[in-house]
């Protein structure tokens, strides 16, 4: 995860109160690092057994989904894990089991919409970050298996009970050259015409959002969802 | 949906198979109307099963279907029974395909074939809705509002040749095989465009795979070949072949 990302997502999550927190995977620590004085954290990863800082650490493979006893926390935060895992569904379920209602699910991932992507896709057949595998997916190995663009994440969030994600934009979502622009216009040109066309209030915010530079630039995604608090029965 | 071509790509793969090895029971995943079980069983007389998400699609008199919902249940088949399983257009509907493709592998005898097709996202007339609009083709944006997301049809999960091949290995197969059902005549003209650039580009990108990254092997480099040939480039829709160890 770029620096510039980090940045982006630890001045969101600053600005927000969490008591509780799920880090899965927890790579470095990181997350631990900036947040770890104003909340209580817990981690997921594959490589380390144990690693110092959280209340609470399993060594666990997130292709499985999460430890059953893992606690309720108010944030999840999912950074570089998602493109990981054969099954996401499966993952995004857990974290919404795992948060509280009205609990805040982050999810980074490289986002193979913006144009350099699009274009070595068109020749190559296989998107940056995304090399030809070679051998098993060996847990323990470092795979990007499941790409991400933002409608992709989009449907994925809702199948798993998520309120409609949004995308926090950051620097890495400003093209670098010009040709990038110009390559992402027909498919800013089409978002926006399905936003005019939108029957309602959330396909046009779905389009509005697609058809933004985090979604047609940016070389990373940072989506933020809400788990919704239950329906009261009446 | 399957159509007449992929059914006939996937006899072609049945037969040159059935040369080495009798194919007696068959397990077609995602039968549908049953159009494939028949074929099977009129060219190799086999015992079909049919196994979907429901039954009201069959329409093969008797022929009973098993009702499993692949993305939370096992294939409801004891280890080693079929000497060949089928699913047309299956795969892209699935949230996880890798487990299924090891479900395959599960319920297939030893040296059993493993027959999959599913929409051909490497074509040149994909890749160029791809760069353009950001889908590729039969994927497109899933209802947003409505509840019911997979209505549109269902394709959830895009997943290139290379995937395909990759996880068939990875579950246990071997022999794998890539094919298509027919040529798209719309590419063709398009290709004599994009011909050069893809082939420089590509095989800049394959040098460095090889040489920088490391990521192309004995056992992966017919497959990062086959991404940029000219069936891959053209082609409808992949059929994919392999044979259980």
């Amino acid at each position: 995860m770029q620096p510039s990302s980090k940045q982006t997502l630890i001045e969101f999550l600053r600005a927000k109160s969490f008591r509780t927190a799920l880090d899965a995977p927890s790579g470095g620590g990181w997350l631990l690092d900036a947040l770890g004085s104003q909340v209580e954290m817990d981690g997921v990863d594959l490589y380390a057994d144990s690693m110092p800082g959280y209340r609470q650490f399993w060594k666990h493979d997130l292709d499985n989904g999460l430890p059953r006893n893992c606690a309720e926390y108010d944030l999840v935060c999912c950074c570089e894990g998602l493109e990981h895992v054969g099954n996401p569904l499966l993952l995004l379920r857990e974290f919404h089991r795992v948060l509280k209602p009205d609990g805040l699910l982050v999810v980074t991932t490289p986002n193979v919409w913006y144009p350099a992507a699009r274009l070595q896709y068109m020749l190559r057949g296989f998107f940056p970050s995304f090399p030809p595998l070679a051998g098993k997916v060996v847990a323990g190995t470092h795979m990007h298996i499941t790409p991400w663009s933002w409608p992709q994440l989009y449907v994925y969030f809702k199948l798993a009970g998520f309120s409609p994600p949004q995308i926090l934009t950051e620097p890495l979502s400003r093209s670098k050259h010009f040709h990038e622009r110009l390559l992402a216009l027909p498919g800013k040109i089409y978002c926006r015409r399905r936003a005019r066309q939108s029957q309602n209030d959330e396909t046009r915010r779905f389009w509005q959002t697609a058809a933004s530079d985090a979604s047609l630039l940016g070389r990373h995604l940072i989506a933020v969802a809400k788990k919704p608090a239950a329906k009261s029965s009446e | 949906m399957s159509t007449q071509n992929i059914y006939t790509a996937v006899m072609q793969l049945a037969k040159a198979h059935a040369r080495r090895q009798p194919l007696r029971q068959h397990l077609d995943v995602g039968a549908g109307d049953g159009q494939l079980i028949e074929l099977f069983r009129r060219r190799f007389q086999t015992e079909s099963s049919a196994c979907d998400y429901t039954g009201q699609l069959m329409k093969l008199p008797g022929q009973k279907v098993d009702i499993v919902d692949l993305n939370r249940e096992k294939l409801p088949y004891p280890d080693g029974v079929f000497d060949v399983v089928t699913a047309t257009e299956v795969v892209e509907h699935l949230e996880n395909y890798r487990n299924v493709l090891r479900e395959f592998s599960r319920v297939l005898k030893p040296g059993g074939l493993c027959v999959l097709t599913t929409p051909n996202i490497l074509s040149l007339n994909s890749r160029l809705r791809f760069l353009w609009f950001g889908y590729a083709n039969l994927f497109g944006p899933l209802p947003v509002k409505n509840s019911s997301l997979y209505s549109t049809g269902g394709h959830i999960n895009p997943v290139s040749c290379f995937y395909v091949a990759h996880s068939l290995l990875d579950a246990g197969f071997t022999g794998v095989t890539l094919r298509v059902d027919k040529f798209q005549r719309s590419a063709v003209p398009k290709l004599l465009f994009w011909f050069l650039p893809i082939k420089f580009f590509g095989a800049l990108a394959r040098r460095r795979e090889i040489s920088k990254f490391k990521t192309v092997d004995s056992v992966n480099a017919p497959f990062v070949k086959a991404m940029n040939s000219f069936p891959l480039l053209l082609g409808r829709t992949i059929v994919v072949a392999a044979t259980k160890l």
